[in-house]
């Protein structure tokens, strides 16, 4: 049947193909036909015409198809125009405002019990209070204590507050925050919980203004350690429970601190995007005054470490100080950019590569000697984060280090030497080293890759694995499954060569990503305790001496460098306190001490972004 | 009308071996192939690839910098005649790691069809022949769960439980891969099923070993091959995304999606990113335009 | 009534998958060596503290009994405490999967509209230099992984041609609009903000070219094929009689007839999106679920990896069964369950 007889019978078409779609197209066109006559028995003229007419009725496009495509384009050409408008409009910016911008890592952890990383650390200085603040040398300066006695068994601590301390919400800080805080660390026990659960017996509030602290036995750095300690406002946590596993104390606040701040400090929170950043701003009752009145109003941690968006941000003008995980090329090229400058400081922060004892080959003292001797230490300083220096088993800047250790230096004749001592020269085919390096740090592979060729040149096989931090934290559970050799990064938690020695060296320590090297040493860890009891200082720094010359016979651990901590900032209109070398404190975290930072938007030169709060 | 599935010419086919057929007509399916300059340039590229990654010892110009080498004096150093790619933050020559890339990546690829290939095949013919008994519906299940998973998940969530190394990537990728070959083999074998010379051969009492493998599976092998060779690509891609994130084959071992990622912490030096990435386009490319060659050759049929 | 009961059906069938798939995700979130409390809480934490963890998470009880738990969870819309964030992953979830939505709604469109517009443009000048144009550019973009491209994209915009940012959602200066349903763009429409409507756009742009390079050119191929299969039919051949130009034959009938090949296989890639986008938020710093997917996943987060892993994969199965209603609406046949093979 063809279209044209078709036409004259309508009803009789049911279908010309199988094609339901089609089927309905043929339909429609039949119909329209119909509709208009058979075209053949229509003059000429009249044919054009009524094809003309089907043309347009079928090339219509609906009416509503019309007003989407004219409406998106009106949006679209409304929106880049007041786009352009609104860019004029926000020129004129009042009196720029004072901020520091400070790119970090991420995620962070606010909550005083749970948070012990670089950037939750920096951010619980400056949100929360302690009882003593660090000193550039080591020491404490009394705080929120105003002064404090020790009982003559050095068991006691007894402190005196200082009246009138307010919390960001109004409430005046007591004796009974001080002791919910520190109960709540000992009980939650994450974060830096564990420096006190191993030392602290009971915490009880003498008065609204003094509270004492009995230790279980004598702590010689006790106080150091107290710089950790973050006082919460109890009122403001118990009113805010939320359900838990604590008994009466439900879930102990941490819901609620995970996004809140409950603190005293010079800053508290105005903004907390978890995925992304965290804006700060100034607390103007801070109860220790704003004598620095060019401290900064606001502070935004932007929570990203990536080297492309850094250097953008950078270069920009919307940064004014980036983070210290920057990579040797990254620091070199921030450096180029106008009115950046890179600063550089020591905190305490090692580099090691721990070797585990207790693991052929490793196992051998003469292979590890070895090790140590065919280390390029200046390649690597000359390559991995720049601007550090050697170090032995404790940084150079953390007090109580030994300055006078003899360290290993780079000497193949001698490692071979040693080498030949062993019990495994000769067989060296049989026992490869496996060198773990993190996946996370991408210049430690370059660590990796010089040790490898230089062992190589004697024989020895080593295997560079690169593993995320969280399968090395799993390896170094257990002896057999810790690597020969893992590069690892440690820094004390409390500024004394002590944190860090019993943290790395004691027996306690094993299974921890603390220690690759399952030292079990008892002779290490009684003085390692001794050493710890001692009160008087000055012999505890004595009996740290002994303990690092000790760990230097033994070579557990090819001790590489003291990191420099690098950051790029804005030298023209920022003033970094720990850029003048004199200002370092030696405790992680103080150095972003916003308060003592000076800022002078007016001088900035270009680029710069001004922050908009 | 039409069923658009049906195969045309099955029936001629079925009663001689396929493999015999394919060498016989040699010339005419190589016209069939090459009647597309595409492919011609596809199955150049490929076997450009495959020899260079076979003799890549001998024929990169710094066969070395695929292991433990450093040189920090010449690192970072832009294209040169020396250095074709230029070479990496740690100095080494860019184009012969790229080479050496190539050899994991096609390693790789190679393993993982082994692995999945014969799996899925398998399955899918089982599930095919035993359609509508509870075989069938547990298999098409388990296969229907694990392609409700989009394939990088699932690759990422096993390779970061495994141990990063190239052996765990590989078995990670396989487990993702074999459920598409058993729902390719399933549809056709089960509509080869009912073709007349399969009932003929039961009929004359052939076993269902017999069955299975000389009657029906020899029809659903084109199809399989075309997407053997598209695979092959885009394993080497998984592979390079899974490189990317640092699961795979680990330093000094060179890997073009660890390249990549390198090349992205350096991005100031532009050819650490631009010629591992060319590398793995061109790869997927040629593969690609290969297997639509052989498509072109081995299907017939018009739809 | 056949749509119902075929609607039915892919719902049981989804249903079931989707419970497969919690089982199989369960099975790899709980195998990881080592212990994941411990893992959590650091090296330091006091043992108490970990043992209070392991019961919390139901460590030491027998693997059913934790799926069971888990499952319990899932369905209630609690999925545990991230180990990584340290808040609950429904809140994570919750404040990551507008970013992503946005991305990939954009990217959808993006790639719709030009798969369409290239493929008819491919069918239309079929084997003129416009045809072989557009066939080789696709073999090309179809090569080109999403995190190539993005990674290109940084290296162009970022260091040498900053017309487009290439960082995150909003630039710096700019607050976020009022959320209502999360999506940057509309939310900024809704309040009347075009300065902000128009910086969210623009960073939206780059990440979905990325995304939406490969599946574009793919599909592309595919309208292309299809368009050129339905060309010749008869009730084209009359349309042409009558004189109506080539333009509106093509894009008014010849498409719509075309249709269902391309709506399949779009609305696969579609779903694709939302695994492509991992490394793509990696690269763009883009706070999407995936890019939270990627995080827990490398730091072994059990409950992140299990929650994100089961929620992709329910959005996989939902716009399957979506593609699948369009597609039999479209096509009576399927409708009447006409035996098509694969």
């Amino acid at each position: 049947m063809d279209i044209w007889t078709a036409s004259k019978n309508r009803r009789s078409i049911r279908k010309f193909t199988d094609d339901p779609v089609e089927n309905k197209v043929l339909k429609n066109l039949i119909l329209e036909v119909g509709k208009e006559g058979i075209m053949r028995d229509l003059s000429d003229r009249e044919k054009s015409k009524k094809s003309n007419n089907l043309r347009r009725k079928v090339m219509k496009t609906s009416k509503f198809v019309r007003f989407l495509r004219n409406g998106l384009f009106l949006v679209l050409v409304a929106s880049l125009v007041l786009n352009l408008v609104g860019c004029r409009q926000q020129t004129p910016t009042v009196a720029e405002v004072k901020v520091i911008r400070n790119t970090t890592s991420w995620p962070c952890y606010i909550d005083p019990a749970v948070g012990s990383d670089g950037t939750s650390t920096l951010i619980l200085c400056n949100m929360y209070d302690t009882l003593v603040f660090p000193n550039v040398d080591g020491s404490v300066k009394p705080w929120l204590a105003k002064s404090w006695e020790i009982s003559a068994d050095g068991l006691t601590y007894t402190f005196d507050l200082v009246q009138g301390v307010k919390f960001h919400n109004g409430d005046e800080l007591t004796a009974e925050d001080v002791a919910f805080s520190l109960q709540r660390i000992l009980t939650i026990g994450q974060g830096y919980g564990y420096l006190f659960t191993t030392s602290v017996k009971e915490v009880k509030a003498l008065d609204t203004h003094k509270v004492q602290i009995t230790l279980k036995q004598p702590f010689g750095p006790f106080l150091g350690e107290l710089v950790r300690l973050y006082i919460v406002n109890k009122k403001q946590v118990m009113a805010n429970l939320q359900p838990g596993s604590y008994g009466e104390f439900k879930d102990y606040g941490m819901g609620w601190l995970a996004t809140n701040d409950a603190g005293s400090g010079p800053y508290k929170i105005k903004e907390l995007n978890t995925m992304a950043y965290l804006v700060m701003e100034k607390f103007g009752d801070f109860w220790a005054g704003w004598e620095n009145k060019d401290a900064p109003q606001y502070v935004k941690e932007i929570g990203t470490v990536e080297p492309a968006t850094v250097r953008t941000l950078m270069s920009l003008g919307e940064l004014e100080i980036t983070d210290d995980c920057q990579s040797v090329e990254n620091l070199a090229t921030l450096g180029k950019l106008p009115n950046v400058d890179v600063s550089s400081h020591f905190e305490g922060l090692v580099v090691n590569i721990e070797l585990n004892t207790k693991k052929a080959p490793t196992d051998d003292i003469h292979f590890r000697k070895a090790l140590a001797y065919l280390t390029d230490y200046e390649k690597i300083l000359a390559n991995f984060i720049l601007g550090s220096h050697r170090s032995g088993p404790v940084g150079p800047a953390t007090p109580g280090s030994d300055p006078n250790l003899t360290l290993y230096t780079f000497d193949m004749a001698k490692a071979e030497a040693e080498l030949k001592q062993s019990r495994y020269y000769g067989k060296l085919n049989q026992y490869p080293v496996e060198l773990g390096i993190s996946a996370d740090v991408s210049d430690q592979e370059k660590v990796g890759l010089i040790i490898q060729a230089n062992a190589n040149k004697l024989g020895i096989k080593v295997n560079v694995v690169k593993l995320p931090w969280i399968s090395i934290v799993a390896a170094l559970a257990k002896p057999e499954t810790t690597p020969n050799a893992i590069l690892i990064a440690d820094a004390p938690s409390y500024a004394e060569a002590g944190s860090l020695l019993q943290a790395r060296y004691t027996s306690k320590s094993c299974g921890t990503w603390e220690q690759g090297e399952w030292l079990q040493n008892p002779e290490i860890d009684a003085m390692v305790a001794d050493a710890l009891a001692t009160i008087d200082q000055k012999a505890r720094f004595q009996k740290y001496y002994a303990i690092q010359e000790k760990l230097v016979e033994l070579c557990p651990t090819i001790w590489l460098m003291e990191c420099a901590v690098k950051r790029a900032y804005r030298s023209d209109y920022v003033v970094y306190p720990a850029a003048d070398p004199a200002n370092v404190n030696p405790v992680t975290g103080y150095n972003m001490y916003y308060r003592d930072y000076k800022v002078f938007p007016e001088k900035a030169q270009k680029p710069y972004t001004p922050f908009v709060p | 009308m039409r069923n658009s599935n049906q195969p045309n010419n099955s029936i001629a086919i079925s009663l001689v071996r396929p493999k015999s057929i394919f060498w016989h007509n040699l010339g005419k399916n190589w016209y069939k192939f090459s009647r597309n300059p595409l492919s011609i340039i596809g199955l150049v590229i490929v076997l450009a690839i495959i020899i260079s990654a076979i003799f890549a010892p001998w024929i990169t110009p710094y066969p070395e910098h695929a292991g433990p080498f450093v040189d920090f004096k010449s690192a970072g150093q832009p294209p040169s005649l020396q250095h074709l790619c230029g070479t990496d933050n740690i100095g080494r020559d860019i184009f012969s790691r790229i080479i050496f890339a190539f050899r994991d990546a096609l390693i790789m690829a190679v393993v993982v069809l082994a692995l999945a290939v014969p799996l899925g095949v398998l399955l899918g013919l089982i599930a095919g022949q035993l359609q509508s008994t509870w075989i069938d519906i547990v298999i098409m299940r388990i296969t229907d769960v694990f392609l409700g998973i989009p394939s990088l998940i699932l690759a990422l969530a096993i390779a970061v439980v495994l141990k990063p190394n190239l052996m765990n990537a590989m078995i990670a990728i396989s487990i993702t891969w074999w459920p598409w070959y058993t729902r390719l083999v399933y549809g056709m074998a089960s509509s080869v099923r009912n073709e007349y010379f399969v009932i003929a051969a039961d009929l004359t009492g052939a076993s269902k070993f017999h069955i299975l493998f000389r009657e029906i599976l020899p029809n659903c092998l084109s199809p399989v091959f075309t997407k053997i060779a598209l695979d092959v690509g885009w394993v080497i891609l998984i592979g390079a995304a899974l490189g990317f994130l640092g699961l795979g084959a680990q330093p000094p071992t060179p890997a073009l999606g660890q390249m990549v990622s390198d090349g992205a912490n350096n991005i100031t030096f532009w050819w650490m990113t631009i010629f591992p990435s060319i590398a793995i386009v061109l790869a997927v490319m040629g593969f690609n335009l290969m297997s639509d060659g052989l498509r072109d050759m081995l299907e017939t049929r018009m739809e | 009534m056949k749509l119902s009961s075929f609607l039915f059906k892919r719902l049981l069938h989804s249903i079931f998958v989707v419970f497969g798939l919690s089982i199989v995700i369960f099975i790899i979130a709980r195998v990881i060596p080592g212990d994941p409390a411990r893992l959590a809480l650091g090296p330091r934490a006091p043992e108490e503290v970990v043992q209070r963890l392991r019961q919390e998470m139901y460590l030491d009880k027998p693997l059913p009994e934790q799926y069971f738990y888990w499952i319990k969870g899932v369905l209630s819309g609690d999925f545990g405490r991230s180990l990584y964030t340290k808040r609950a992953v429904s809140v994570d979830i919750k404040e990551s999967f507008p970013a992503t939505m946005e991305l990939v709604i954009f990217a959808g469109i993006l790639m719709v509209i030009f798969a369409i517009l290239l493929g008819i443009l491919a069918a239309r000048y079929k084997d003129t230099w416009v045809d072989n144009l557009i066939r080789t550019l696709s073999y090309f973009g179809v090569a080109i992984p999403s995190f190539v491209a993005a990674i290109v994209f940084m290296l162009l915009f970022g260091s040498y041609w900053p017309i487009l940012p290439v960082l995150g959602r909003l630039s710096p200066g700019i607050s976020p609009p009022t959320r209502i349903t999360g999506l940057f763009t509309l939310d900024s429409l809704i309040k009347g903000n075009f300065v902000a409507f128009w910086d969210a756009f623009k960073h939206l742009i780059l990440p979905s070219v990325a995304l939406s390079l490969g599946p574009l050119f793919q599909e592309a191929r595919i309208v292309r094929s299809s368009m050129v299969e339905n060309m010749h039919k008869e009730f084209l051949e009359a349309e042409r009689g009558y004189g109506i130009p080539e333009r509106v034959i093509m894009f008014k009938y010849l498409f719509k007839s075309s249709l269902i090949p391309m709506v399949s296989v779009m609305g696969l890639d579609l779903a694709a999106l939302f695994s492509a986008a991992f490394l793509v938020e990696m690269v763009f710093n883009w706070p999407g679920i995936s890019r939270y997917g990627t995080l827990v996943m490398l730091n072994k987060d059990l409950n992140g990896i299990s929650a994100v892993t089961i929620v992709l994969g329910a959005v996989f199965v939902i716009v399957n069964i979506i593609v699948d209603i369009i597609v039999a609406l479209l096509d009576p046949r399927i409708r009447l369950g006409t035996n098509r093979g694969i």
